[in-house]
Parts: C-alpha cells; sequence; structure tokens
C-alpha cells in the first residue's frame, strides 16, 4: 500500500518509492525524514481531497496525495 | 569586512537572531519560508548575513535556489570568518539532519563553524534539556543554547563566535556522524511538543470547523481593520485638524495661507489620518504569522485553491499582500511549483493592500450609512469586508483564464509544507513591527503624496491666484480626461484625482484633499469625506470608484518588482494594461447596474 492510503491514526513503515519518483523529490522526502525503515503516522485528513497530515521523526508534514502515493509503506497496526 | 552567516532550516528562528544581534527588526513569522532574500547588517566589526532557510544543500524551491547558491559561494569566501547554524532546539532530528550537511561543507572550505541550538526557553520551559558537552565532543563544533526571543544565551552565544579560532584547516567529517544516532543519544527524548500540536490541531484543522473557523478569523480580521481603527483614526483626525487651525492662524488671508490650508493639511493632512489602519492590519496579521496558523490556513486552503491553478501555500503571499504587494511577490518563491508561483505572484496585485485603505475608508465613510446589524456589525465594516473579497474573486476568476492559459515545460512541483508548532506571540516586537509598518507607509509615500499635492496645490490655484477651482489650469486638464470619467457619473475632479493616482493609489486622497483645500481656504480644515457627501455625489459613483481601485494596479513599485520577478517587461506592461481595462469596464457595470 502506499502512504496515501493510510486512515487518519494508522501508523506505517516506509519501504520503498514509487520509481516514477524523481530523483529530486526521493532527495526532498528523504531531508524531510520520510526514508526507508522509518514509521510514518497519518495525523489528520484533510476533506474533499485536500493534503494530509504526517508525523515523521520529530516533525509534521502536510503532503498533497500525487507525492504521498508515490512512497510504499506497510501497516504497522 | 569580514562576514559571519547565519543558515538553518525553516523556521529556526535565524531571522529572530540576526534582529537580536543587530538591533535591527526584518521580518520573522511563525512558518516555514519567511525570509526569501539575504538579509545583510554589520555586527561589531563583521557583516552578519541572514541568510533564507533549506530543508537540504540541494535546493527544490526558488528561495532554497538562492540560499544553497549563495552559501556556496561564500564557502569559497575569504573574507567569511564563521558560519553560525542556527537549530531548532525543539526539533533537534531534523536540525541536526541539515546542520550536518552544512558542517560538511563548510570543513571541505576550512570555515569555522557554530551550532547555535535556538528555541532553548522552550526546553528549559518543559523541564527537558540537550547534552552539549556531548554533541560538542562528538562532532568539534562549539554548540551553544539560546533564544534569540527572550535573549537568553545571546551574550555567550556573542562572545563565543568573537573568541574561538577561525583557523580550521579544510577536513572531512567522519561517515559515522548520524542525525538520527545524534539527536537519540544527545536530545530530549520526549513528544511533549506533538502532544501540544495535536491538541491545537484537532480543533484548528477539523474536518467540521476548520474551515469555519478560518472564514471566521478572516471576516473578523477585515471588520477589525475598519471598526477598530475608527477611535484611533478620529484622533488622528482631529489632531490634524486642530494643528492645521493652529497653523493656518499664524498666517494673514492670501497665497501663503492658501497654501498651508490647501496643499499641507488638505493634502497630505487627509492621507496622516489613515496610518492607524495599516498599525491594525500589521498587528493583527502579526498575530497570525507569529501563532503559527499560516501554515494550517495553507493546508485548509490547498484543495479549493487548487481549483483555481493556485497552491495552498499562495495563501500565505495573499494574506501579506493585505499589508503590501512587494513582500508578498518575493514571499511566492516558497512555492514549488513554477507554473503556480507565476500564477501567484501576477495575482498578487489585486489583494487589497494597504495602499488602497485610505481609498476604501473614504469612500465607504462617505457613501456607505453609518448602521449596525445585531447592534454589533457595521454596514460599512462588511462593504469594507465586500471589497477585500470582490479582490479574492478577481484573483480566482483571473487564475483560472492563467491557468488555462500558461504553459509551462517544467514538471510540477508537488505541495509538501512543514507545520511549526504553535507559540504564543511575541508582543511587544509585534507592536514595534507595527508602529514601524505605519511610520513606513507615511515616510514610503509622505514624499511623493507631498511633492503630487504641491504640484495639484499650483495647478487648481493659478492662473488666478485664488480659490476659484474654474479657470484653473487643473480645471483644463481635467476637462480634458472628463469624458472617460463621464460613464461613471464623475466629474473632472475625480478624473484628476484618479489620473494622479497612477503615480501611487494615496495620491487619490491627497489630490481629492488638496482640491477641497483650495476651495475653502478658509482655515477650516474639515474630513473629507463630508466635503464628498455635501458635494452630492451619486452612491453608484462612488461605487463604480470603489471597484475601480479594488482592480486597477496602480502602482509603480509593484510592477517594477514583477518585472525582476519574471525577467520580463512585456509581463508587467501586459499586467498594468489588462488589469487598468478590467477596472474600468467593471466599474462602468456597476454604475449601469445602480443607475
Amino acid at each position: 500500500m502506499n502512504m496515501w492510503q493510510l486512515k487518519a491514526q494508522q501508523k506505517a513503515k516506509i519501504l520503498d518509492f514509487s520509481a516514477s519518483l524523481s530523483d529530486i523529490q526521493k532527495m526532498r522526502l528523504v531531508d524531510l525524514g520520510f526514508a526507508k525503515q522509518e514509521i510514518v503516522v497519518c495525523v489528520k485528513r484533510i476533506p474533499f481531497g485536500g493534503p494530509a497530515v504526517y508525523q515523521v521523526q520529530s516533525s509534521m508534514f502536510a503532503l498533497e496525495g500525487s507525492i504521498a502515493c508515490q512512497v510504499v509503506v506497510e501497516l504497522m497496526e | 569586512m569580514n562576514k559571519i552567516i547565519l543558515v538553518g532550516k525553516p523556521n529556526s528562528g535565524k531571522s529572530l537572531l540576526f534582529n537580536r544581534m543587530t538591533g535591527l527588526d526584518q521580518r520573522v513569522a511563525n512558518f516555514p519560508g519567511v525570509t526569501v532574500l539575504l538579509k545583510k547588517a554589520k555586527w561589531r566589526n563583521f557583516e552578519l548575513i541572514d541568510f533564507p532557510g533549506s530543508y537540504s544543500l540541494k535546493p527544490i524551491t526558488e528561495d532554497e535556489v538562492v540560499a544553497v547558491r549563495e552559501f556556496e559561494l561564500l564557502l569559497k569566501d575569504e573574507s567569511l570568518s564563521a558560519v553560525v547554524c542556527v537549530l531548532d532546539s525543539t526539533q533537534l532530528l531534523r536540525s541536526l539532519h541539515y546542520a550536518l550537511q552544512v558542517l560538511k561543507a563548510s570543513r571541505e572550505h576550512g570555515k569555522k563553524v557554530i551550532f547555535a541550538f535556538n528555541l532553548y526557553d522552550e526546553i528549559i520551559a518543559h523541564r527537558l534539556q540537550i547534552d552539549f558537552a556531548g554533541l560538542q565532543k562528538e562532532l568539534g563544533v562549539p554548540c551553544t543554547p539560546l533564544s534569540a526571543k527572550t535573549g537568553y544565551g545571546v551574550e555567550a552565544f556573542s562572545q563565543l563566535l568573537l573568541t574561538s579560532d577561525s583557523n580550521v584547516p579544510p577536513q572531512d567529517l567522519p561517515d559515522n556522524l548520524n542525525a538520527k544516532e545524534l539527536s537519540k543519544k544527545y536530545g530530549p527524548q520526549t513528544d511533549l511538543f506533538f502532544k501540544k500540536i495535536n491538541r491545537l490541531d484537532r480543533f484548528f484543522l477539523s474536518s467540521y470547523w476548520g474551515g469555519a473557523i478560518f472564514l471566521l478569523l478572516m471576516a473578523l480580521l477585515f471588520q477589525s481593520i475598519f471598526t477598530w481603527s475608527t477611535p484611533l483614526m478620529d484622533l488622528t483626525e482631529s489632531l490634524v485638524a486642530g494643528v492645521g487651525d493652529f497653523v493656518s492662524g499664524f498666517f494673514s488671508a492670501g497665497i501663503y495661507r492658501d497654501f498651508v490650508v490647501g496643499a499641507i493639511f488638505g493634502g497630505l493632512g487627509t492621507f496622516i489620518v489613515f496610518a492607524p489602519q495599516i498599525f491594525i492590519l500589521t498587528f493583527i496579521l502579526g498575530i497570525l504569522e507569529d501563532s503559527g496558523y499560516l501554515a494550517r490556513i495553507a493546508i485548509i486552503c490547498h484543495r479549493p485553491l487548487q481549483l483555481f491553478g493556485l497552491s495552498g501555500k499562495s495563501f500565505i503571499p495573499f494574506l501579506s499582500g493585505h499589508a503590501c504587494a512587494i513582500p508578498a511577490i518575493y514571499a511566492a518563491r516558497m512555492i514549488e511549483s513554477p507554473k503556480k508561483r507565476l500564477i501567484t505572484l501576477l495575482t498578487v496585485p489585486l489583494i487589497s493592500c494597504s495602499a488602497r485603505l485610505p481609498i476604501y475608508s473614504l469612500l465607504v465613510i462617505a457613501f456607505i450609512p453609518d448602521e449596525y446589524f445585531l447592534g454589533w456589525i457595521s454596514l460599512r465594516g462588511l462593504v469594507f469586508f465586500g471589497l477585500f473579497l470582490l479582490g479574492y474573486i478577481t484573483v480566482f476568476v483571473v487564475s483560472s483564464i492563467l491557468n488555462f492559459t500558461i504553459r509551462k515545460k517544467e514538471q510540477d512541483v508537488p505541495f509538501i509544507i512543514e507545520l511549526p508548532s504553535y507559540r504564543r506571540p511575541f508582543l511587544k516586537p509585534l507592536f514595534l513591527r507595527s508602529v514601524r509598518s505605519a511610520w513606513d507607509f507615511l515616510s514610503n509615500a509622505g514624499p511623493v503624496i507631498f511633492f503630487t499635492t504641491v504640484i495639484v496645490w499650483v495647478l487648481g490655484y493659478f492662473p488666478q491666484g485664488n480659490a476659484n477651482l474654474e479657470g484653473s489650469w487643473l480645471y483644463m486638464l481635467g476637462r480634458w480626461f472628463e469624458p472617460v470619467m463621464t460613464p461613471l457619473g464623475l466629474d473632472w475632479k475625480f478624473g484628476v484625482a484618479v489620473l494622479t493616482s497612477f503615480i501611487a493609489r494615496e495620491v487619490f486622497v491627497g489630490t481629492l484633499g488638496t482640491f477641497y483645500g483650495i476651495e475653502s481656504a478658509d482655515g477650516d480644515v474639515q474630513g473629507l469625506s463630508q466635503r464628498l457627501q455635501q458635494d452630492q455625489l451619486s452612491a453608484a459613483s462612488g461605487l463604480a470608484l470603489l471597484i475601480f481601485y479594488v482592480v486597477a494596479l496602480q502602482c509603480v513599485s509593484t510592477l517594477s518588482v514583477i518585472r525582476r520577478e519574471t525577467n520580463s517587461l512585456k509581463i508587467p506592461v501586459l499586467l498594468f494594461v489588462g488589469y487598468t481595462v478590467l477596472a474600468y469596464a467593471m466599474a462602468i457595470i456597476t454604475y449601469k447596474i445602480l443607475t
């Protein structure tokens, strides 16, 4: 599954990135903490297809669907 | 002069530290990406340079490109004495992630580095700690805690900066340094900051009332600009009138007295009255900026703004555009997507800025009755809100058209924004910033208005040399321009006021003030709005004029910044012509509908 499919309060482990993700965007995600094996929590989903808020490492980020769906995750609970 | 640079991830408080060290009041706010230009100032015997924040030394956004390019150039500069990396103590892991990149690059060039752990007051407030001795030993750089907000540790940091050895031989950083391990080993092990964010976000980002809270806050903002500033404006108006009466008493009837009453107190004095509004606007915007709520607004607005080809981040330049379009155009650099950034900076001039406030206030007071609904909702305040809203509606229409017509080769960059911690606004600097903003408004526009009103007064007073405007040079000019104003039901006086406002919008008020000052050269410095009412101008014409000023782009500085940011002369020229034609057409339609 991908990170965009996480529901609010679900926790997951980042496994990989989609092959279609450009290198620069992949690097940016890693710089922000969305690295492989990191634990990510979907904190909040904004209605009507708005961005989702994720907690990763010690920070919170809002990501829109087009990039969140490029992060492959494994649901933890 | 030797240089010291301040770098760090966005929202780590670099600019606040820069202000604390230099005594300046560069704009700061609690959301990522507020600094988009390099700021320089003298500190002791050094030139201190504040850099835009960056998440990485591999840039994506325009502001990051500027920051990283300049950083790399400065590393090669012999005069660079030290690199100060400002870290957010409450977000140690991610701050260290960037700080290690900075340390590596600086070491390769043999530059002295100091890690300044800002926001340490919050760590202390939560009775936590960071092991600086351990970090210092492992990293081999001086690490010092401080709080740019409260001043804690700033003196010790300054001493460290001045006394630590500048001779660092170029060397590579050990490969085993890892931000995650360092943070785990030496940082506070707590999720206290998250709990605070989550609690407040449950309210502000609620699916049920998050949007309603946002709309309510915006309505309150625009209502308050009008209603809260009224007592201050009344006070300023009485002061100006009192000084006007007092000063004109020193002159006997004749040209000098006419000049003082007409040009000085009629033109410039009328304009000064509006400074309190700029103060209130800056103060309320500052509370929103400092609290951390702006990033939440960007999230709430992202989906709706996407429909018009904009980004949620576009709302941040739009909001700061209410103060002035120029910093707002620079703020658009934080938008990753080149197309959305371009659309944002082209539509920012449609946001009602502080220069429009005097015109709105004058015409609203003159044409809208002073009535209240439910005892506290002012009709004038509602019209004021409506004018701001119309600015936004025009933004959305123009954005949609631009989104459809602009084609960009680059791939679109997705929306990512960091949510900063909520912080209580620091009222004293905010108050000073608001006073400064009102003063800047007066001092920047004042000379232009004074110069224009003097010219208008001379043209209106001569060749007859009396208070009779008809037959003056200005009358001849106004009659020539009058056919343009006739479809709006306006006479030649308004034609001249509109014509002069192409220099700067605020001049409109000064010019009208000068007209009425010339006509009543008896020392009676009466409210300009009352004189407009006495002139029996129709409400339809007043509203048409208001609509014109909501849309028209009458600011030379804004056009010049757009030229610089787009690297094109064609774009600002087309924008000026396009918005002027649109404003005029909308004004005519309004007048026709109302009559």
